[in-house]
């Protein structure tokens, strides 16, 4: 609204302002009036009831004084006269309601008096309490409510009244104010029209025109003044402004020459800081600055953190640093950095290690130096650390390998000596120096030709030795070995290496073996084993005459049975009552005829005779068949004592035998054995090679390897105890397997019981398999092994050579 | 709880058997002191009430301070009710004093004289002295009427009522006013 009004034309302003001040004075005018009518209105209302009441209080005194309620109500009866009066009420002494009165239908509760006289105006209607005095004294209360609708009406009336009075007013205040508004508002109009003019044509040569000499005269005569002063002053600042933006333009010009000039160098020093900062971050190498003046640390670099294990952000702390060094470096570092910080040298180097958070140690080369500017007494210490961790470890791992080596060099039996190109001494142990009982001095000055002279003058043959070493100083990558024969009789032996770093030969080892020892027990061990191999084939041999005497002694059981059956036969034959027919018949030679006619007894005798003759004949035959198996039994026997004599004859004389028979036959020798306990045989024989071998070497492996076989069944304990025989044929091998079902070997002694004295039986010699194995390997064969472990049994196998095109099989037969 | 609910209405049965009690009571009037009580109660509050309605001659009260004495003659039924009720009160700045007067000059000295029924033949000059003395006479009986008493209570349908014989108090020079001759059943005026 005051924008609005603000912007409205000085004329329109101006007959607002005349309705308004004219409007706003009417309005208060009429608001005073009316609410003055009001207030006496309501004040001669309160009065003239007032007096209405006592009137009443006067008149209902005595029917007060005597109880006499009628009269009262008679008394209010006279109130119809008053058509404003709505209610009326006589209160007793007590404020009881003692007379009423009621203008309207709709009943009035009359609630008790007030203590004191009132008049009020409530809820559009006047109460007027008023009391009874009689003779001073208060006897009762007159109540009286009357309603404003006399006021309402004077009210009504004024507004109407007030309302025409002013829409009378405002309209000839218009007339008047549209009338009178133009003696201000045309002067203002036309000097705003000159003023419009002059700022849309640029015309500082327009004036207004005067009308008056009032204040509107004087802003006229103002505004002239100023146009003139503008025209005057216009010309004068277009003259200037042509100067001022020459001079403008020059000023431009070299002040965007500078600021390339300064903008290049700004380019440039940010690319020098971004190098640095690149370097500074980049390098390995830790780096921090310091103020000298307060030993401020303001500059680190990641390697620095990286190396220290202090954060940048941390390491201006105090006593960072003191924490982060290993103690034992802290106090060596001190006593270095003092000097320096006191300014007596210019820098100070030191090796040591930083600990870092996690507790891993890292080695450092510290570095500190000064600089700065001497003349404004502006230093800074910059301190290099170099991470030497790994030179370190380097170096802890050199000297321990170092240690490690020479540990081993000394440790060993042999004697060492490391010779360089240069024919130096480089190395040796303890050992080579006790071997050629070199003295010290000798290997202390690290000539090789004077250590060479000395073993020379030991040796038996020293000129071949001599020929050998020359010859491998013209072959450098060429190993050797040899032995060599001392003039006091030990025999040592000589290996040379090449001694090379990185592929390429920088020296020789030489090791040697003092082997004198090792020679004679090897001599010593041979002539045992010469001792050992007799005793073991006369061993095999005493085994094969035990089964053979066993296999006579179960054949001579069978003998001697049947020797005592026929016996017994012949014992108790019938041809003892032959003799008795006989004895009769020569009795009566005389007539015997007539004996074997007559006589009873002689009656029977052909009968008898008879009968004797079918039992003589059963007998014979029984004898007969006795005497068979003897005959047979002792064949038997005649067999095995022929077979005993047949494998007892020397060794090392080759035969082609057939590979069943031969098993067959140590089957034989073992079969009594077998059959008392209780061992299944199964026979497989895939193939039936005939072989050109030593056939009691093989039988002596087979007797061994079947009686080893029944002994595993036997410690098994197992009811089906059972020894399977394979012979298998192949493309020059043949191959015979005992395998068993007993009590297996474990896996630790499979590579032992080869072994000479190895055995696993309280009665075993120890040396069956060992022996077994040799005469195999004699007879160009091998024995093996085989156990899936302890209660899996056990496969022993020999491999003989075979020729299958060689001659063929026959069967057997004489 | 029976002890408080036994009490309470053992207190209601109490207060029934008073309220038969004023009933029988009530229903037999004039038999009982206490009904007597009642209406004397409201003859001596009249009694009080007419000495604001009356007007004395001049002449009985030369002294402004003097008291107004009320007069009850003989046998005085109102026992020390009127009193009670006058007691402490003034009419126009004078205090009540209440009276038994026997012979004449003690009549004489009061100037509300009561006539309770049976005391009439004590006073039969009603008319005479009295009247010249100036002095308002109240009486309860139509005797008490008929002999010039100025006014008289009347018993009309249970309530106390009065006439007032206008003819006798002017005579006596008493002004009564007009309120109380409005309230009154009859006004004797002079013929």
């Amino acid at each position: 609204m005051p924008k609005h009004f603000s912007n409205l034309p000085i004329r329109s302003k101006l007959v607002l302002m005349f309705l308004l001040t004219s409007g706003l004075a009417l309005l208060l005018a009429s608001v005073s009036f009316i609410a003055y009518q009001r207030f006496t209105y309501k004040r001669d209302m309160a009065r003239d009831l007032t007096i209405t009441a006592d009137m009443i209080a006067f008149n209902s005194a005595s029917a007060l004084s005597f109880d006499d309620s009628g009269s009262a109500t008679e008394t209010l009866r006279g109130l119809v006269a008053q058509p404003h009066l709505m209610a009326a009420c006589v209160y007793g002494k007590d404020g009881q309601v003692f007379a009423t009165y009621q203008r309207d239908r709709k009943p009035v509760a009359f609630s008790p008096p007030p203590a004191a006289a009132t008049a009020r105006f409530v809820d559009g209607h006047l109460d007027i309490y008023r009391p009874v005095i009689l003779g001073g004294e208060t006897i009762g209360t007159i109540y009286l409510r009357a309603d404003l609708d006399g006021l309402s009406a004077q009210m009504r009336s004024f507004s109407l009244i007030v309302g025409l009075v002013m829409f009378a007013s405002i309209l000839a205040a218009y007339a008047l104010a549209h009338r009178l508004q133009r003696v201000i508002s045309n002067p203002m109009t036309q000097l705003a029209t000159v003023a419009a003019r002059v700022a849309t044509e640029k015309d500082y040569a327009l004036r207004a025109q005067k009308h008056g000499d009032d204040e509107i005269g004087r802003l006229i005569d103002g505004f002239n003044e100023m146009l003139a002063q503008i025209q005057s002053r216009d010309s004068a600042l277009g003259a200037a402004r042509a100067n001022l933006e020459k001079r403008v333009e020059d000023r431009t010009a070299e002040l965007a020459n500078s600021l390339a000039l300064l903008k290049r160098a700004q380019k440039e020093a940010a690319q020098e800081q971004a190098r640095f900062k690149f370097i500074f971050e980049s390098v390995p190498v830790g780096i921090s600055l310091v103020e000298m003046s307060g030993e401020r640390l303001h500059l680190v670099n990641p390697a620095h953190e990286r190396i220290t294990g202090v954060p940048a952000a941390e390491s201006s702390a105090p006593g960072v640093f003191e924490r982060a060094t290993h103690p034992d470096d802290y106090r060596r570092q001190l006593e270095l950095a003092q000097p320096f910080i006191r300014g007596e040298v210019d820098r100070y180097s030191i090796e040591k290690r930083y600990v870092h958070p996690d507790g891993h140690v890292v080695w450092a080369l510290l570095t500190s130096r000064k600089f700065g500017d001497r003349s404004t007494g502006w230093q800074q210490s910059v301190t290099t650390l170099v991470d030497i961790t790994e030179r370190k470890e380097t170096e802890e791992r050199l000297a321990k390998s170092l240690s490690v080596l020479h540990a081993t060099l000394e440790s060993t039996t042999d004697g060492i000596l490391v010779i360089d190109f240069a024919g130096k001494i480089s190395n040796y142990n303890q050992k080579f120096a006790e071997i050629w009982r070199m003295p010290p001095d000798v290997l202390a000055t690290g000539d090789n030709q004077r250590a060479i002279d000395y073993v020379l003058s030991q040796l038996k043959d020293p000129e071949t030795f001599t020929r050998k070493i020359q010859s491998l100083l013209t072959q450098p990558e060429a190993a050797s070995f040899d032995v060599l024969e001392f003039a006091d009789g030990r025999v040592v032996e000589r290996h040379s290496q090449p001694h090379r770093v990185a592929g390429e030969t920088v020296g020789r080892v030489w090791s040697f073996r003092d082997v004198t020892e090792r020679k004679r027990a090897e001599e010593e061990l041979r002539v045992a084993h010469q001792q050992l191999l007799d005793a073991s084939r006369q061993a095999g041999m005493a085994e094969v005459a035990t089964g053979v005497l066993h296999n006579v002694g179960n054949v001579l059981n069978s003998v001697n049975v049947s020797a005592t059956l026929a016996a017994d036969h012949l014992r108790h034959s019938k041809a003892a009552n032959l003799a008795k027919v006989c004895e009769l018949l020569d009795q009566n030679k005389a007539d015997v005829g007539a004996f074997l006619t007559s006589d009873p007894k002689g009656r029977i005798i052909p009968a008898y005779l008879g009968t004797l003759a079918g039992n003589l004949a059963e007998e014979r035959t029984a004898v007969l068949a006795e005497l068979n198996l003897l005959r047979k039994n002792i064949e038997h026997i005649k067999d095995i004592v022929a077979m005993q004599q047949n494998y007892a004859r020397n060794s090392g004389f080759t035969e082609t035998v057939s590979l069943p028979d031969l098993i067959d036959d140590a089957l034989r020798m073992n079969a009594g054995s077998l059959a008392r306990h209780d061992v299944e045989l199964v026979r497989d024989y895939q193939a039936r090679p005939v072989v050109t071998t030593d056939k009691h070497k093989i039988l002596q492996i087979l007797i061994n390897l079947i009686r080893n076989a029944k002994y595993a069944c036997d410690d098994s304990g197992r009811a089906d105890k059972r020894i399977t025989v394979r012979i298998t044929a192949g493309a020059g091998t043949a191959r015979v397997a005992i395998i068993d079902n007993g009590i297996g070997i474990p896996a630790e002694n499979l590579t032992r019981i080869f072994s000479h004295g190895f055995t696993t039986r309280q009665t075993g010699h120890g040396f069956g398999l060992h022996s077994g194995a040799l005469a195999a390997k004699e007879i160009g064969g091998t024995l093996t092994a085989h156990s899936d472990g302890p209660r899996s049994g056990a496969t022993f196998t020999i491999e003989l050579p075979y020729k299958p095109e060689s001659t063929p099989h026959a069967e057997p037969g004489v | 709880m029976p002890a408080p609910a036994m009490k309470r209405f053992s207190h209601t049965i109490r207060r029934l058997a008073i309220c038969a009690t004023l009933v029988l009571l009530a229903a037999t009037p004039g038999l009982v002191q206490a009904e007597v009580t009642k209406e004397y109660q409201v003859k001596a509050a009249f009694l009080y009430n007419f000495t604001k309605f009356v007007e004395w001659p001049p002449a009985r009260f030369a002294d402004a301070q003097r008291p107004i004495v009320i007069g009850i003659v003989g046998r005085n039924p109102f026992g020390d009710e009127l009193a009670k009720i006058t007691g402490g009160r003034k009419i126009n700045g004078r205090d009540i004093v209440i009276r038994l007067v026997a012979s004449e000059a003690e009549v004489l000295s009061a100037d509300l004289i009561f006539v309770s029924v049976g005391e009439e033949e004590h006073l039969p000059d009603l008319t005479g002295t009295l009247q010249q003395a100036g002095i308002l006479t109240v009486g309860e009986s139509p005797r008490f009427a008929a002999a010039g008493g100025m006014i008289t209570f009347v018993l009309e349908r249970d309530k106390i009522r009065f006439q007032i014989n206008q003819a006798a108090s002017e005579q006596a020079g008493l002004k009564i006013n007009a309120q109380l001759l409005k309230l009154a059943i009859t006004v004797q005026r002079k013929s």
